[in-house]
């Protein structure tokens, strides 16, 4: 064990060049990596966040009681999906209209009367939040009597859902991309490491050394430069997510579970690619 | 304990590098292997340690065959087998020390025995002054002596030099292939590749001579 430890140290001081490239790739693979990754986790709490912005306006016919506003609601909330109901009075959307029209809202005051009628606001589970689903609740909904019209934006959800799919695809290729590419990446860096010491692990060979052996020291350097990498980029990823999340309240990184998950990453990126490395050789020649 | 039984080498169809060869070497033999450049001396050796496979024929050392050796054994056959060549091939960011227990480690010999064993080579080949120095610091009988001392570490059955005296000049040489004698007057068969036929004169040794991937005298 300690000549392989000493095995190992020797060879990356005998190859410090190699060793520094080695750990400029793998600290850059994951920090794009890792950059990647914020990115996608803040795309999908951004659609989460439209997402629960979604809900189904049920409007009623003016005149109703508040009994008849009630057993509508529960009858409603026995509709399967539905989560939530809040009743919206005609003076509270009025007051909300105005407050939202602003400048403008002399144009309202113009009028005599309310033109706004009271709804219901029907919240749903996210699992029923899709396109298909909101169609069914709110045909449901429309066919209680008290019920004038249902809107939920059809045509901005399809839209949208639409553009997240996309999104969502495209993100996944990538990220598989660039997870291929980092470990082919760090796979051709450690092969040079290898080649460059070729005539180390041909000697090895004839005296006798068993290819676990020779295999050891190269994987044992592929463990220490991915451990520095992997504070490396750990470290700067931390660091932007820091910066970022301080500044931008709306940003979230979980910042400690990308570190960690960069850190183990990296680590396994470095011993999957020194192993292939060296298995390809010592395949290559007996 | 090598017997070589109708072994044919091709790296390409219809050319035989070595071409229905049949002898064998007896515990303690001493024998030249000799032949111009590109006659297959060295083919013959990497047989021996199995860098290479016959295309035909059987090869066999202290008791493994090269039909039914497994990959995982070479290692384990050539722990036996001493082999020396003509550019050395040492570690050049080690010292002479280091080069000899390299042989040792490498495949497990604890601490203790690795420094005594060391020791003791070096002393044996006169190498105790120089074992601090590097290849680049040594002249090539040097180089050659650290390589003998590599091989013979971990008392192998049979040395093979392959053109061991090739970069050194001709005195050096004289002294490298006494060397050779007095470690085979120990017990240690020699197995000589050479085509250096000044050093083979007169020597009385047994002399396998190749032509063309023959064998076309074993005298
Ligand atoms: N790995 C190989 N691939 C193809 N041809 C080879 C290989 N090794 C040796 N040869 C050929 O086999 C012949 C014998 O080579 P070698 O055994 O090295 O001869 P020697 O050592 O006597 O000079 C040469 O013609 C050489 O080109
Ligand atoms: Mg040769």
């Amino acid at each position: 064990m300690i000549i392989i430890i000493r095995e190992a140290i020797r060879g990356m001081i005998h190859n410090k060049m190699m060793v520094f490239v080695t750990i400029a790739v793998i600290s850059f693979s994951l920090i794009i990596l890792g950059g990647f990754s914020i990115f996608t986790i803040n795309g999908l709490r951004f659609i989460n966040l439209a997402e629960s912005k979604i809900k189904i306006e049920a409007f009623l016919a003016d005149g109703l009681s508040t009994a008849e506003v009630d057993s509508l609601s529960k009858r409603i909330g026995n509709i399967e999906g539905v989560i939530n109901i809040s009743y919206i009075s005609k003076d509270e959307a009025y007051k909300s209209f105005k407050d939202r029209l602003g400048k403008d809202k002399d144009m309202l005051e113009a009028l005599s009367v309310n033109p706004l009628p009271a709804s219901l606001e029907i919240d749903l589970d996210p699992a029923y939040k899709t396109l298909e689903n909101l169609d069914k609740i709110s045909l449901k909904v429309a066919l209680f009597s008290g019920i004038e019209d249902v809107s939920y934006g059809k045509r901005w959800i399809a839209k949208v859902d639409k553009i997240i799919k996309v999104l969502l695809l495209a993100d996944l290729i990538f990220g598989i991309i660039l997870l291929v590419s980092s470990i082919l990446l760090v796979t051709m860096t450690v092969r040079l490491n290898v080649e460059s010491r070729r005539d180390h692990i041909d000697i090895m060979r004839l005296v006798g050394a068993t290819d676990s052996f020779i295999r050891i020291p190269f994987i044992f350097e592929g463990l220490i430069a991915s451990f520095i990498s992997s504070v490396i980029s750990a470290s700067v990823i931390y660091g932007v997510l820091f910066l970022l999340t301080s500044r931008f309240k709306d940003m979230r990184g979980d910042m400690n579970v990308i570190a960690v998950s960069i850190f183990i990453l990296g680590i396994l990126i470095g011993i999957i690619g020194s192993k292939i490395a060296v298995d390809k050789y010592l395949k290559e020649r007996v | 304990m090598i017997e070589f039984s109708h072994v044919y080498k091709y790296f390409k169809k219809d050319w035989a590098a070595l071409e229905d060869i049949s002898f064998k070497i007896q515990k303690g033999d001493f024998v030249f292997l000799t032949g111009v450049s590109g006659s297959g001396k060295s083919t013959l050796l990497k047989l021996i340690y199995m860098e290479e496979k016959p295309t035909k024929g059987e090869v066999f050392v202290d008791n493994l065959s090269s039909a039914t050796i497994r990959k995982n054994d070479i290692p384990f056959l050539r722990r036996k087998i001493g082999v020396i060549f003509q550019d050395f091939k040492l570690l050049e960011d080690r010292n002479v020390y280091e080069n000899i227990a390299f042989g040792l480690e490498v495949t497990g010999g604890s601490r203790r025995l690795v420094r005594e064993k060391t020791l003791e080579i070096l002393q044996k080949l006169r190498l105790g002054h120089r074992r601090n120095a590097f290849p680049y610091q040594l002249s090539g009988g040097e180089k050659q002596r650290v390589a003998i001392g590599r091989a013979l570490v971990r008392e192998p059955f049979i040395l093979l030099a392959d053109e061991p005296t090739g970069n050194i000049d001709p005195e050096t040489s004289k002294d490298i292939l006494k060397l050779m004698k007095d470690i085979n007057a120990e017990g240690t068969a020699v197995l000589m590749a050479t085509h250096d036929i000044d050093l083979v004169k007169g020597s009385g040794k047994r002399v396998l001579n190749l032509e063309h991937g023959k064998l076309m005298g074993d005298l």
